[in-house]
């Protein structure tokens, strides 16, 4: 249980809070760069700020406040030039600085005009990776793009899922420091909404947990199990399962053909999460090479119910559908004033553990962990993670069952993939 | 820029705020006739005011506030009666003054009773010019409707557009003294949109500002341009384009001179666009045309005079612009005043030599404040009814723009030219 002040001061991401101010420390997705394939301006939202995403003709990202710094109209609308994005209402062009470098009717009246040198709007750097559109949002100089494996990683082919969640980040985060609920929520509930469905051939078999065990690593924190017919030769408990601080779950040995990902999950603002399916899967017979505009961006249904207060069953059936109902009505953001943690939640009490401390680290005037600086030291982190071998005894539908990969374009492409 | 005071004081029009007792001294468009043909009540807000325009079955018009004095049902249910409107609830009936004229069961108990007599509620003035319905929500007496040519010329039709934005009123104003906006959002931005829409051939071509001016005059601002390739011998510099004070843009030329030529059919004559403060928020947007009648026209009764709405600008359900939505000039001036804010943020804004029209617009806000506060009567305010006749203005008549082409403001929704395009087709 926390008090209502410690909740806050874990929840809130706007600029000026302790939290905002240490989740300002990371580079975040907020497009695929395939999306901007058929537009030149997006809007944005990331750490409680409105921004414009834009792209201009010559294939620069910008990233920037709303509203021209001359009378305020929104550059949803801007013109994209060769070099930089022209506000439409009288034609200010500004560069992916922020830097004001036109004014034409000033220009007009006095060619010598400098009035442009003194305008300058909030913009922060773009970066992208691995399809992905990363921003920054905190203070210069900027750490360098973590180089996580599967983001690095040459010779597989990549697609990207989203879905905008209305709850704090917190509890997407959280949710991967607990393991038991795995038994629950994705075996029992699980098996549930397939009866409903009426496909008892795919009822999941209940992996009670016996044991539970949680690792602070270099990047995170692992989290172990031992689960019931098991024992701690199994990967489960050997390699384990990494968090990486602090938003991201890694997923899939890679090995394994539905792949290795991460669930990113980014802070829109103190009640919405933009939550990204990342996955990488190795080249098949037929697969070319990615160029980052060609990875597929696809949407990840959000369960609601429909207009007569139904269950919608039928985006239930995947772990992601899942884990989405149960963050969502904890609540915008949780009351944890009114939690009650047990034995089930140790990995979740680490976890804030760590967030405080980063907290005090960048009160400190320091980098919170996985804050990269040194070109050197950031090539290639890889994660060993443990093994679906337990879960393929389960059955065959565990390739599928899992995540996002029921939407993903990839596996469904694949001929001979295991069907959900 | 401005404080975040000054803002408040120039954009905000609620009653006993300075600027909600300047507009209190205007008559405000609030309906056209046409809307009223087929119902008797409609809700209404004004200056940050909700009231319900009636029409009793005699035709009388009235504007009222929205609860009864009784039990305070909603009289946007009211029953027309042939003299005044009656309460759905317990038959209470009122006059176009908000006088309570009938309070039955008070009348069978008693009937000598005089508790109507105590009964007024709150009611404006309402009058009908050009199809339009105004309204006059400042003190009494109440000045004369003006007889701007918009609504007194003979020999027209006319037709009245309306939209709601999103916005608060001085946006959409400041628009108007800022001539450079032209070249951008209604030509380079156009082509843009066109770009997207893969209409290239509709290209608009664009002519740089080589200079700008703006001369104060009787009813409010002129503004004047010479365009690159221009000069001040042009009707853009000698006759200028008039704003009018304190909410309206004059379009249309002097409004006549192309009778009899081939491009009759579509000449727009003396319009204005108004912008009516319905709140600090939202303003009602008027498209008011004149076009000369031409073979075949007869003389339009207010009823007659068509209302239509233009669409306005929004964002797609993924936030992205709909350019379907943008290819007029009344889409486009609308998608940059509705995202410049709710209230433009104009302690974040950064005037230069493009906004001197701005900056003498708003002083002349200021003046008109003052003027009010000392308890005078502020610009085109009219008493004489012998000096409100028939006042013209011209506009400037660009030779650059084909005003043939219907690209501009209201007339792609026009339905008067609508009409005269099927006709032409036949």
């Amino acid at each position: 249980m926390l008090t209502i002040e410690e909740n806050d001061r874990l929840t809130q991401v706007g600029p000026g809070t302790p939290m905002g101010g240490t989740l300002r420390r990371y580079w975040y997705p907020i497009a695929a760069v395939s999306q901007m394939k058929d537009k030149f301006t997006k809007k944005v939202r990331l750490l409680g700020e409105d921004l414009i995403l834009y792209r201009d003709r010559s294939g620069t990202f910008g990233l920037i406040e709303p509203h021209c710094a001359h009378r305020r109209m929104n550059l949803i609308y801007g013109i994209p030039e060769e070099h930089g994005i022209r506000c439409p209402y009288h034609g200010w062009r500004y560069d992916e600085t922020g830097q004001c470098i036109e004014q034409p009717y000033e220009e007009t009246e006095d060619p010598d005009a400098r009035f442009k040198d003194k305008i300058k709007m909030l913009a922060y750097p773009v970066e992208q990776q691995a399809g992905l559109l990363f921003a920054y949002l905190g203070p210069q100089p900027a750490p360098l793009l973590p180089a996580w494996d599967l983001m690095v990683m040459e010779d597989v082919v990549r697609d990207i899922g989203f879905a905008m969640l209305d709850c704090n980040y917190l509890q997407t985060m959280e949710n991967s420091l607990d393991p038991i609920h795995v038994e629950w929520l994705h075996n029992y509930w699980a098996s549930y909404v397939i009866e409903q469905l009426g496909r008892a051939d795919l009822v999941r078999e209940r992996a009670i947990h016996e044991k539970i065990q949680f690792d602070r690593t270099e990047f995170g924190i692992v989290k172990r199990r031992v689960v019931k017919g098991g024992s701690e030769e199994d990967d489960d408990w050997k390699v384990g399962h990494p968090i990486v601080f602090p938003n991201m779950l890694r997923q899939g040995t890679f090995s394994a053909r539905a792949g290795g990902g991460f669930q990113i999950r980014v802070p829109v603002d103190d009640t919405h999460t933009a939550h990204w399916w990342f996955r990488c899967y190795q080249m098949e017979d037929g697969d070319t090479g990615q160029a980052a505009e060609d990875i597929p961006f696809y949407n990840v249904p959000v369960p609601d119910f429909d207009e007569e207060g139904r269950v919608p069953w039928d985006v239930l059936d995947n772990n992601s559908g899942q884990d989405i109902v149960a963050w969502i009505t904890q609540g915008a953001i949780a009351d944890r004033n009114h939690e009650a943690l047990g034995r089930s939640d140790k990995g979740i009490i680490l976890y804030r553990q760590m967030l405080e401390e980063a907290m005090a680290t960048v009160a400190d005037g320091g980098d919170p962990p996985n804050v990269f600086r040194d070109a050197e030291a950031n090539v290639y982190h890889h994660f060993p993670t443990e093994s679906d071998a337990r879960f393929t005894k389960l059955g065959p539908q565990r390739h599928r069952g899992g995540a996002a990969t029921k939407y993903s374009p990839i596996m469904i492409g694949r001929e001979g993939a295991v069907k959900y | 820029m401005l404080t975040e005071e000054a803002n408040d004081r120039y954009s905000r029009v609620g009653a006993g705020t300075p600027m909600g007792e300047l507009m209190r001294r205007y008559w405000h468009p609030v309906a056209a006739v046409s809307q009223m043909n087929d119902k008797y009540t409609k809700k209404i807000r004004l200056l940050g005011e909700d009231l319900i325009l009636w029409k009793d079955r005699s035709g009388t018009f009235g504007l009222i506030e929205p609860h009864c004095a009784h039990r305070r049902m909603n009289l946007i249910y009211g029953i027309p009666e042939e003299h005044g409107i009656r309460c759905p609830y317990h038959g209470w009936r009122y006059d176009e003054t908000g006088q309570c004229i009938e309070q039955p069961y008070e009348e069978t108990e008693d009937p000598d009773a005089r508790f109507k007599d105590k009964i007024k509620m709150k009611a404006y003035p309402v009058e009908q010019q050009a199809g339009l319905l105004f309204a006059y929500l400042g003190p009494q007496p109440a000045p004369l409707l003006p007889a701007w040519d918009v609504y007194t010329a003979t020999g027209v039709l006319r037709d009245i557009g309306y939209a709601e934005l999103p916005c608060n009123w001085l946006q959409c104003q400041e628009n108007s003294l800022d001539p450079v906006h032209l070249e951008w959002l209604h030509v380079a931005w156009a082509n843009y949109i066109r770009e997207q829409l893969d209409e290239t051939d509709a290209f608009r071509t664009r002519r740089a500002h080589e200079k700008i001016q703006f001369d104060n005059f009787e009813y409010g601002i002129i503004k004047r341009r010479v365009w690159e390739g221009g000069s001040e011998a042009d009707s853009e510099w000698k006759d200028g384009h008039p704003i009018v004070f304190p909410h309206m843009l004059r379009q249309g030329g002097d409004g006549f001179s192309p009778k009899g030529t081939a491009r009759a059919n579509f000449f727009l004559g003396p319009a204005f666009q108004i912008r009516v403060p319905i709140d600090d928020y939202t303003t009602g947007h008027w498209w008011v045309a004149c076009y000369p009648m031409v073979e075949g026209d007869v003389v339009q009764a207010p009823e007659e005079i068509p209302f239509y709405n233009p669409p306005v600008p929004t964002l797609d359900e993924n936030d992205q612009p709909i350019y379907e939505q943008l290819r007029s000039n009344s889409a486009q001036d609308p998608a940059a005043w509705v995202t410049q804010g709710a209230i433009a943020d104009r302690t974040g804004e950064h005037l230069g030599r493009s906004d001197k029209g701005i900056i003498q617009f708003r002083q002349m806000l200021e003046d008109n404040i003052r003027i009010v506060e000392d308890g005078g009567d502020p610009m085109c305010t009219f008493r004489d009814p012998a000096e409100n006749v028939y006042i013209p203005f011209m506009t400037e008549q660009s030779q650059y723009v084909d005003v043939s082409k219907r690209q501009g403001a209201a007339t792609m929704y026009s339905p008067i030219l609508d009409a005269r395009e099927a006709a032409a087709k036949k």
